[in-house]
């Protein structure tokens, strides 16, 4: 069962990775494509990009961790492995927001959930922002994702966890399914989240990555692409900046100058550095509509144990109430369950003192639901917006509506009832002034009476999307269906930051698949500029 | 924690009472005694009133920088010697309202450079070390108001309002933080409500990352068969 790191074979040899925090870094470098991120978007361009025959630059702000670094403690994946230490969050603090800053970005710490993108969600994209993709146009480009990262259906029985989600729907008469995932012999550990130690999660830093290096790419980590700087209707140069691992400038930046600039920084990450750029932006959009399929909790304690910091975290879903008051009605959301860990625990454990330790201790008895909201269908549902702090790191202010409170509140009750209709001994809704109630009926008084307020109700999210909205109306959109943006010739944007709403399904899968699609056409694109050179 | 400083969010019914609008005196010690009623010394001091005016008076003292300058006296301490932000008083401000805020008792401490002598309260060093290194990530923004809270904490008049707190936070015992963490907890000015989930979610995140509290709930750590297969195969032959 020995692990084998790709980045310790062999035939890494003669990779070329370069650190830009201790490595010393020409003043200017040339190459036919840079991307900026190496996540899922990222991931999947250089591949395709890379064995195409074009040169290839990857530029990563995070680190280059990889198996033989990943022990299986929080802690330090959170701090080695997370933006911000994985204490980011919106502007006002009411919202935290997981992604990843690693090699591999949040694919390195997901937590392998793989759903195509819905056909609803499609559907809307083509109506209100004409985006030219639809569910059979990417029917290809999924078949070949889901080949390429091994995406199956998980046939092992879920942990207790989620087995308990299933009882629960099943109990109550809603539809529920298991969740395909992206791994080749995983060892049911449960530890995704925190780098998968075995390298069965086929995230980006054991496909693409060591795939677009072997066809000679070359990665830079620690270095932040910092700004895009423009000459008319063109990017001229990518000036880089390398931090330490803190995220802490360091002295000496350099200069990239590339045929064409990919930014796969992710939501957030990519608006950041056309805001920084101060890139053309005729219609204002740059940041606006950014989505995060805000996420609620109910936490149960069962009658005996549940383990849930064991087993693959998410293989039970229910999209019984997606789309409940149809696509642009009231607010639908997906459920599914959370991996269980002490500090993870911590955060939605709520309180103080013996109250807050009291809660910790029924962790192995614990079952977790979470509903995640689909946001940015309706015209109560905007989104956020991400600016800039004074030391030019991005920030997303998401305001909270009485839309969203309501979702939030219609869904604490549906999971309220799940959890009880499965067998629960108490359940108690993350909010701070709810107690645990012992019967269905107790909890949902309780709920009905809870303050819908920031920091009240603690809100997470691990899916940030949108920012830099795809269209063919430039006034709707700051690329095009192809990534294409609409001011500046030879720049592309090719992560989850095109998507004009949230996905409504865990995003990973909808960002690989398009990814492709626009590297493609990308890759016909370049190399025939590439011949008339 | 962006906005500890300012005004609560309109929609929150505290701020329609009209008080914004009311001129708040300039000499701080008259704005402080306004505040404070002197029977309820534990806690039960913080009242609505008071904490808003506090608010307001900071948003305005912002601009003027009135107060915030003489706030500012307790952020020019230097940070503790290998740490990256936090500042003595920030250490004893954490180490005195932790025991209320994870239900775990720490070790005595009487002062963070004992604590850097004494291997007997290693776990606690570490905590602040962890604790210290999540500050510095959150980004220049974000570590800023983190230091600006523990700067309230620490000057006697906001001390005094936000939290009840009379005596130097090395005597203060555990019932008195309850006491005003719960206020924090229920309050119906948003700002309290985001100091306490800030406060407390730093606190219990940092202190579960020590191995010897994670397991304390239960959870038995990693598998030892997965452990043992991960291991570096240098390891494996030093057996
Ligand atoms: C804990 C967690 C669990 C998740 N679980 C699932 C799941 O089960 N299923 C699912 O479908 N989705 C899941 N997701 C979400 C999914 O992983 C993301 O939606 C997806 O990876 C987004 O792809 P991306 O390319 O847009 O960005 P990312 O994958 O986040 O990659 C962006 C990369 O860009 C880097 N970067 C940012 N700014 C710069 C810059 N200026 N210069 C250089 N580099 C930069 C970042 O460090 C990062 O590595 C999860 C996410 C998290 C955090
Ligand atoms: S559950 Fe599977 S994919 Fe996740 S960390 Fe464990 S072995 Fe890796």
């Amino acid at each position: 069962m020995a692990v084998v790191d790709p980045y310790r074979s062999d035939k890494s040899y003669h990779w070329d990775i370069r650190n830009a925090a201790e490595d010393d870094m020409p003043g200017v470098i040339e190459c036919d494509v840079v991307i900026s991120g190496t996540g899922a978007g990222g991931g999947i361009c250089a591949e395709i990009l890379s064995q195409a025959g074009l040169r290839v630059i990857l530029l990563e702000e995070g680190g280059l961790q990889t198996s033989t670094d990943f022990r299986m403690k929080e802690g330090e994946a959170y701090d080695n492995l997370y933006q911000q230490g994985a204490a980011r969050a919106t502007k006002d603090g009411a919202i935290t927001i997981l992604q990843g800053r690693t090699v591999g970005g949040s694919t390195t710490v997901n937590w392998t959930s793989s759903f195509r993108t819905p056909e609803q969600t499609l559907k809307h994209w083509q109506d209100v922002f004409g985006v030219k993709h639809s569910a059979e146009s990417l029917d290809s480009s999924f078949s070949w994702v889901e080949q390429r990262l091994n995406i199956t259906r998980w046939d092992v029985a879920p942990n207790r966890n989620n087995q308990l989600l299933a009882d629960g729907c099943q109990n109550a008469g809603w539809s529920w399914k298991s969740i395909p995932r992206n791994i080749k012999g995983c060892w049911n550990l449960g530890y995704c989240g925190m780098g998968c130690p075995s390298n069965a999660k086929q995230s980006m830093l054991v496909t693409t990555i060591p795939a677009s290096l072997e066809a000679g790419a070359t990665l830079i980590t620690r270095a932040r692409a910092e700004k895009l700087i423009i000459k008319a209707d063109q990017v001229d140069y990518l000036a880089v900046q390398p931090i330490d691992r803190y995220g802490k400038p360091l002295e000496q930046s350099f200069l990239i100058k590339a045929r064409r600039y990919i930014l796969a920084a992710g939501a957030i990450g990519s608006p950041a550095i056309l805001l920084r750029s101060s890139a053309p932006d005729p219609y204002n959009r740059v940041g606006k509509r950014t989505f995060l399929h805000p996420v609620c909790m109910s936490v149960a304690v069962m009658p005996d144990k549940v383990e849930g910091y064991y087993g693959a975290p998410q293989s039970v879903y229910s999209d019984h109430f997606l789309w409940r008051d149809g696509v642009e009605g009231e607010l639908g959301y997906k459920l599914e369950s959370t991996p269980l860990h002490p500090v993870f625990t911590s955060l939605f454990a709520l309180g103080h003192g013996d109250t807050f330790k009291a809660r910790m201790q029924q962790l192995p008895r614990m079952q977790s639901t979470i509903a995640l909201m689909r946001d940015g269908f309706h015209e109560q549902s905007q989104g956020g917006q991400v600016l800039l702090n004074s030391d030019n790191t991005p920030v997303l202010d998401y305001p909270l509506n009485d839309y969203l409170w309501k979702g939030i509140r219609d869904s604490l009750l549906t999971m309220a009832e799940l959890q009880f209709s499965a067998g629960a001994a108490s359940v108690r809704p993350v909010h701070q002034l709810a107690k645990r109630g012992g019967s269905w009926p107790e909890v949902r008084e309780v709920i009905s009476n809870l303050p819908m307020e920031r920091f009240k109700m603690p809100l997470g999210s691990a899916h940030v999307m949108g920012g830099c909205a795809m269209g063919e109306n430039e006034k709707l959109s700051v690329v095009n269906s192809e990534g294409q943006h609409h001011q500046l010739e030879n720049l592309s944007v090719i992560d989850g930051s095109v998507f004009p709403t949230s996905i409504g399904a865990n995003p990973q899968e909808s960002v690989y698949g398009l990814a492709a699609v626009m590297a493609d056409s990308l890759c016909n694109h370049e190399r025939l500029t590439l011949y008339m050179y | 924690m962006s906005d500890i400083h300012q005004r609560p969010d309109r929609s929150t019914p505290a701020t329609s009472s009209g008080m914004e609008t009311r001129p708040v005196a300039d000499h701080e010690d008259a704005l402080f005694d306004d505040l404070y009623s002197p029977d309820s010394r534990r806690g039960s001091g913080i009242t609505r009133r008071g904490v808003l005016k506090t608010a307001i008076a900071f948003t305005l003292a912002g601009m003027t920088g009135g107060i915030a300058l003489s706030v500012s006296r307790c952020s020019r301490q230097e940070v503790l010697q290998g740490f990256l932000v936090l500042r003595p008083g920030d250490a004893s401000v954490l180490i005195a309202v932790s025991p209320a805020i994870t239900g775990d008792d720490l070790p005595e401490v009487l002062s963070p450079s004992e604590l850097m002598a004494d291997p007997d309260k290693k776990d606690v060093l570490l905590w602040l070390q962890l604790l210290d290194q999540k500050l510095f990530q959150l980004g220049t923004d974000m570590t800023k108001e983190y230091l600006q809270l523990f700067d309230l904490l620490q000057w006697l008049p906001t001390r005094r309002v936000l939290t009840g707190q009379w005596s130097v936070w090395q005597d203060a015992d555990k019932e008195q933080v309850s006491l005003f963490l719960d206020q924090w907890q229920a309050s119906p000015v948003e700002l309290l409500n985001k100091a306490h989930r800030a406060f407390t979610a730093l606190i219990q995140s940092t202190w579960y990352s020590l191995d010897n509290v994670a397991i304390s709930t239960g959870y038995p750590g990693p598998p030892l068969w997965a452990l043992a297969a991960i291991a570096p195969v240098s390891d494996k032959e030093n057996q």
